[in-house]
């Protein structure tokens, strides 16, 4: 059928070594679209109630869309659903880069990965043909040399490659999965890849992506690229990817600093994008599958004991979580963190928000150096970032606390710790002011995988297009956001173009492009209600968790700390507006407000009704 | 006689080239795998380089043909393939010094570039400039001006 999709998932069971290919139900493909709508549906009936994310009963989805891998621009993502062990709730993270494209070609939609191995293996998926091969001598290595590896094993040079390095072994429980050098971050992917034995999933597809209408794919394809040429986004990005930014969000008194005690940081400019390139440091455009924007970009780091080494990145976030948070001014040493992080397989932003906490514990006197292993861990300390890498992936000595991420961190240091750690439902926040944002800080509360800034955007009222510091209407500000990004996740497109595309709601045009790829008729009310079902299908499984209310709270700090100084000066979201913003968000999403569970009535008008048993008794 | 020619340095590897190639080989869709067009990646994220027909003066993709089934097309100076007589050996593949004959498992014709008769899609489509449908007298232009613009700065430094 042309229609979008590759037609078939691809089940792997890793304890029974059963490989089981079935076509895509047609059901599935009009209520949750691809991506992490396939993501919420099959991790929620393949995971059971409970499960230890790192045991055989969690599962990983890896999903495409019906945009993936075609000329749209930017179709490059995979949007990977499992049971986080950092959060231990469901996490939804995408990967940019060639993969996606690479399994879809291979003639899958979504590949589900069940029990866990007993010794290290890897996945083969070439077209038809599935194998469980060895990799005994690939466990321990890193992710770039597994690739090498790997590639050299199979005899072939072009092969999309998704593998753990040696902190996904380790269980380090903010592990992620490294594509090429792009990252599927947040939540302990990696960890969960690990405990299966799973080393990495190695594809090589050659079928073609079916469309109904190429040419009007194409004809598509030419308008948005001139739309994109209009948008200030296409200045900025080719140059200096996501990294334009530290410096223009300090003076705006929004740039997260000394593990978010500030959100002013003096040096800004020194970590930026713009600033590095007149250093020579910026070495090229890196783009993913179909990037019109070619956002990624290859750094060098310029001093110090890795001069001369080059990682892909670091983004943004990672200049807010290694730089800023950490008072470190030093982008060599980021850029050099960075490629670590990559090589080990770690997710920047987690470790970056949990070096950043320790450091406050011990500038306060809660940490000393007899639990450091002797590291003067104070804030811009840049080389006890570095020292601490490969301590926490080898889990040794003071390490290993880290490697638990700040949570868990926090609560081992004692109530003190817990004041000052800056994580939601144990998945630090990212790089985006929550308290000069009330939108961003109740689309923080409300993410179904906790710290998370790609569910509501930060971007709408950044702009000012928002008044950021009202309470009204952010309710629904923040549904409508979950809403576009859901479908982003779920076509799948990454969020970079779609915002500078189709803006930061859903609507018509984005209804369009659906259309144009699937070949079928929707309205905007059906894309919208695919987007509130693929939302409320992950709150089941949170729910399911256990979760109420109660959990979609922010951090102490950002409740009850204005921010000190800069341009935002005295903003902070105590708990009556966060109440305020919860009431009116569950309302329009049709969720109680005692429980915040959907509503029976909610769950019927989605089609969920299914789901009604295992939230309520009668 | 055009070619295209390749800027490799500006190349961001999006391979937007090779999948709007790809949608002339295939029925309905795309196919990274059916491109007359290849980006190749060195290592991790060193480079990403373009590789695709030189439209050879003397292609040697023809001479191994055993059925004599290239030919030259009379306005645009491309190397052809007549798709009667192809047997899909993949000879001309193994013969080409670039390796810019591509075979893929559902096709017999090898994919071959072929300038989409004078205005190839890759180069309308490319955003970074780094492919251009040029005269083959500019050649080489490039380096040239280079080493022009460089004696003539040693000149006015002098």
């Amino acid at each position: 059928m042309k229609d979008g999709y590759a037609g078939r998932i691809l089940e792997v069971n890793l304890t029974t070594g059963a490989i089981t290919i079935t076509d895509t139900p047609q059901g599935l493909k009009e209520n949750f679209l691809g991506g992490c709508g396939f993501g919420a549906k099959l991790l929620y009936e393949k995971v059971p109630a409970k499960a230890d994310p790192l045991g055989p009963e969690n599962a990983v989805i890896m999903a495409t869309g019906p945009i993936t891998g075609t000329l749209i621009p930017s179709s490059a993502m995979l949007s990977t659903t499992t049971k986080s062990p950092l959060t231990n709730i469901v996490i939804r993270s995408l990967i940019g880069g060639f993969f996606a494209t690479e399994l879809k070609q291979a003639g899958y939609d979504a590949l589900i990965i069940t029990g866990a191995a007993n010794k290290p293996i890897y996945l083969f998926i070439d077209d038809d043909e599935v194998q469980i091969k060895d990799a005994s001598n690939l466990w321990g290595k890193n992710t770039f040399e597994t690739q090498e590896k790997i590639k050299n094993e199979l005899g072939y040079e072009d092969l999309q490659i998704a593998t753990i390095g040696q902190a996904g072994e380790n269980l380090i429980r903010y592990a992620c999965l490294i594509g090429g050098a792009r990252a599927s971050g947040r939540g302990g992917l990696g960890a969960v890849f690990g405990s299966k034995m799973l080393k990495a999933v190695v594809v090589h597809g050659t079928k073609t992506i079916q469309l109904p209408n190429t040419n009007l794919v194409l004809e598509h394809t030419i308008k948005l690229s001139q739309k994109l040429k209009q948008n200030p986004a296409s200045k900025s990005f080719p140059k200096y990817g996501s990294t334009a930014s530290p410096a223009s969000y300090s003076s705006m008194g929004i740039f997260g600093s000394f593990n978010w005690q500030r959100e002013v940081f003096e040096d800004a400019e020194l970590i930026s994008g713009e600033h590095n390139t007149k250093r020579g440091l910026n070495i090229r455009s890196k783009a993913c599958h179909g990037c019109l924007l070619s956002s990624g970009h290859v750094w060098m780091c310029g001093s110090g004991i890795f001069k001369g080494q080059l990682a892909e990145g670091p983004e943004y976030e990672t200049l807010y979580s290694i730089g800023s948070m950490c008072g470190n001014n030093n982008f060599d040493s980021i850029v050099a963190a960075e490629k670590m992080c990559d090589e080990y397989g770690i997710d920047t932003i987690t470790f970056g928000a949990t070096v950043a906490l320790a450091m406050e514990c011990f500038e306060k006197g809660i940490l000393t150096t007899r639990e450091t292993d002797g590291i003067e861990l104070n804030f811009g300390n840049h080389q006890a970032i570095l020292d601490l890498i490969p301590k926490i992936v080898s889990r040794s000595g003071f390490g290993d606390w880290l490697a638990e991420g700040s949570r868990r961190l926090a609560t081992r240091l004692g109530s003190e710790a817990e004041k000052f750690v800056s994580d939601i439902k144990g998945l630090e926040m990212a790089g985006h002011s929550a308290r000069a944002h009330k939108g961003q800080a109740l689309g923080y509360a409300t993410s179904n995988r906790g710290g998370s800034h790609q569910d509501t955007r930060v971007t709408p009222e950044r702009s000012g297009k928002f008044d950021r510091a009202a309470v009204e209407g952010k309710g629904k500000l923040a549904k409508e956001s979950q809403d576009m990004t859901t479908i982003g996740d779920a076509l799948t497109v990454c969020r970079r173009s779609t915002e500078a595309l189709y803006g930061c709601f859903l609507n018509n045009d984005v209804v369009e492009l659906v259309n144009i790829v699937t070949g079928q008729n929707y309205s905007l009310e059906d894309i919208t209600k695919v987007a509130e079902r693929i939302y409320t299908m992950e709150k089941l499984f949170n729910v399911r968790e256990g979760l109420t209310r109660k959990e979609d709270t922010l951090p102490p700090r950002i409740m009850n700390e204005p921010i000190p100084d800069g341009a935002s000066k005295g903003m902070y979201v105590p708990q009556d507006d966060l109440n305020r913003m919860l009431d009116e968000y569950y309302q329009i999403r049709g969720w109680d407000k005692e429980s915040s569970y959907p509503s029976k009535e909610s769950l019927r008008e989605l089609g969920l009704e299914c789901y009604l048993n295992d939230l309520y008794e009668d | 006689m055009n070619r295209i020619l390749i800027d490799y340095e500006k190349c961001t590897g999006c391979r937007i080239c090779q999948m709007v190639c790809s949608q002339r080989f295939v029925d309905g869709g795309f196919n990274s795998r059916a491109a007359a067009i290849r980006v190749m990646v060195k290592g991790i994220f060193e480079a990403d380089v373009p590789v695709t027909c030189l439209q050879c003066k003397k292609p040697l993709c023809s001479e191994a043909c055993p059925t004599g089934a290239f030919y030259r097309d009379a306005v645009t100076n491309a190397v052809m393939i007549n798709e009667e007589k192809c047997i899909g050996c993949g000879k001309c593949a193994e013969a080409c010094p670039f390796g810019t004959l591509f075979l893929h498992p559902s096709r017999i014709v090898p994919i071959k570039c072929d300038l989409c008769s004078g205005n190839p899609l890759c180069v309308q489509h490319c955003p970074n400039e780094v492919l251009s449908l040029k005269s083959e007298t500019v050649v080489g232009e490039k380096k040239r001006k280079q080493l022009s613009e460089k004696i003539a700065t040693r000149r006015v430094n002098k």
